[in-house]
């Protein structure tokens, strides 16, 4: 399954240095941010799994960030609060904030890993163990890396079955263009923009991700995508249940 | 003579501790400078940055290090602040790591 991606902010470059190790031994793919404010203003281009915070950061703390993400956002963003202050005042502040979880530095790697494991499956579901991942019509075999609709194969490529698949696992959310590219490519390709539009529009094609099947892509204006299903039009029931 | 103080570093995390170090050899030169101008505050967010940082990278040493010169600066108390600090200064001088 694709990598999930988390947005870090943390001033200390040492923790920085640690946290994003952690993460990424862990196969997340990590964004790391000194600033607060900078870290809103990717928030408003990128979309992220889940978000991990300090607290004490010079511009804008990362309660004020929380404060701004909860009024602003209309995506949910999972929030682990990871910071050195240990009052109970701090926790339940960070808390009725917004905040999933808290944690006081200094952090270990499991308890961390493990902490925001149970975020995300709290918050986007459990992940499937099994070989074959299904999603109403549609039924990926992750091991031959082979894909079915209404149980006829669609031939797709490598990058198409990836990007199809992180769409379809990601139904409803949106998604940013670098989130996309960094799921399916990683973070070392050098590509352009336009390759995620190429894949995402054969993805569209080849799946019949169309209205007249139930679904919709719909582009979003110099952000990126988000597939949408439309039960009234399909009378199909709700593709988060089976999920 | 006495032990060196020792530290196990995780090797997953070995070409992460030069820079570590180093960081945190600036802290007591600005630990010292910022107790010279009685600036309690930044006393107070630099043990507060080693407290948070130490124990995850296998030095606990720092920690707790950290965790007395927050409290220090809280109190004003400069004098255990210098010895805290003297302390850092010896510990990062002679500190033997093993990686694991």
């Amino acid at each position: 399954m694709p990598a999930l991606r988390i947005a870090l902010l943390e001033d200390d470059e040492s923790q920085r240095d640690l946290i994003e190790r952690f993460l990424t031994q862990a196969g997340y793919l990590c964004s790391s941010f000194a600033q607060g404010k900078a870290l809103r203003r990717s928030l408003t281009q990128e979309s992220y799994d889940a978000c991990l915070l300090d607290w004490e950061v010079p511009d804008l703390t990362g309660e004020e960030l929380l404060v701004w993400m909860r009024s602003h956002m209309k995506e949910y963003l999972p929030v682990l609060f990871v910071t050195a202050r240990a009052g109970e005042d701090d926790i339940v502040r960070a808390l009725d904030a917004g905040a999933d979880d808290y944690m006081i530095k200094p952090v270990g790697e499991r308890e961390l890993i493990a902490r925001l494991g149970a975020l995300l499956r709290r918050t986007r579901g459990r992940p499937s163990r099994s070989r074959y991942h299904e999603m109403m019509e549609f039924r990926f075999d992750l091991e031959l890396r082979t894909l079915t609709r209404h149980g006829e194969a669609v031939k797709v490529t490598s990058k198409d079955f990836d990007v199809a698949l992180f769409l379809l696992s990601n139904v409803g959310r949106l998604l940013s263009r670098g989130h996309i590219y960094e799921a399916v490519w990683g973070r070392s390709a050098n590509i352009s923009s336009r390759t995620v539009d190429t894949h995402v529009s054969r993805v569209r094609v080849k799946l019949g991700l169309v209205p007249e099947h139930g679904w919709q892509v719909t582009p979003i204006y110099q952000y990126g995508y988000r597939l949408m299903h439309l039960p009234a039009l399909s009378g199909a029931p709700d593709p988060g249940a089976g999920a | 003579m006495s032990t060196p103080p020792r530290a196990t570093v995780r090797r997953t995390l070995a070409d992460l501790v030069p820079r570590y170090m180093r960081n945190r050899r600036d802290d007591v030169v600005a630990a010292r400078n910022a107790l010279a101008r009685a600036d309690f505050g930044a006393l107070k967010s630099i043990g507060h940055r080693l407290k948070g940082s130490g124990s995850g990278y296998g030095f606990h040493d720092i920690t707790a290090l950290g965790v007395q010169l927050e409290q220090a600066s809280l109190q004003g108390d400069a004098i255990t602040a210098t010895r805290l600090i003297d302390a850092l200064d010896s510990y990062l001088k002679c500190v033997q790591i093993d990686i694991v």
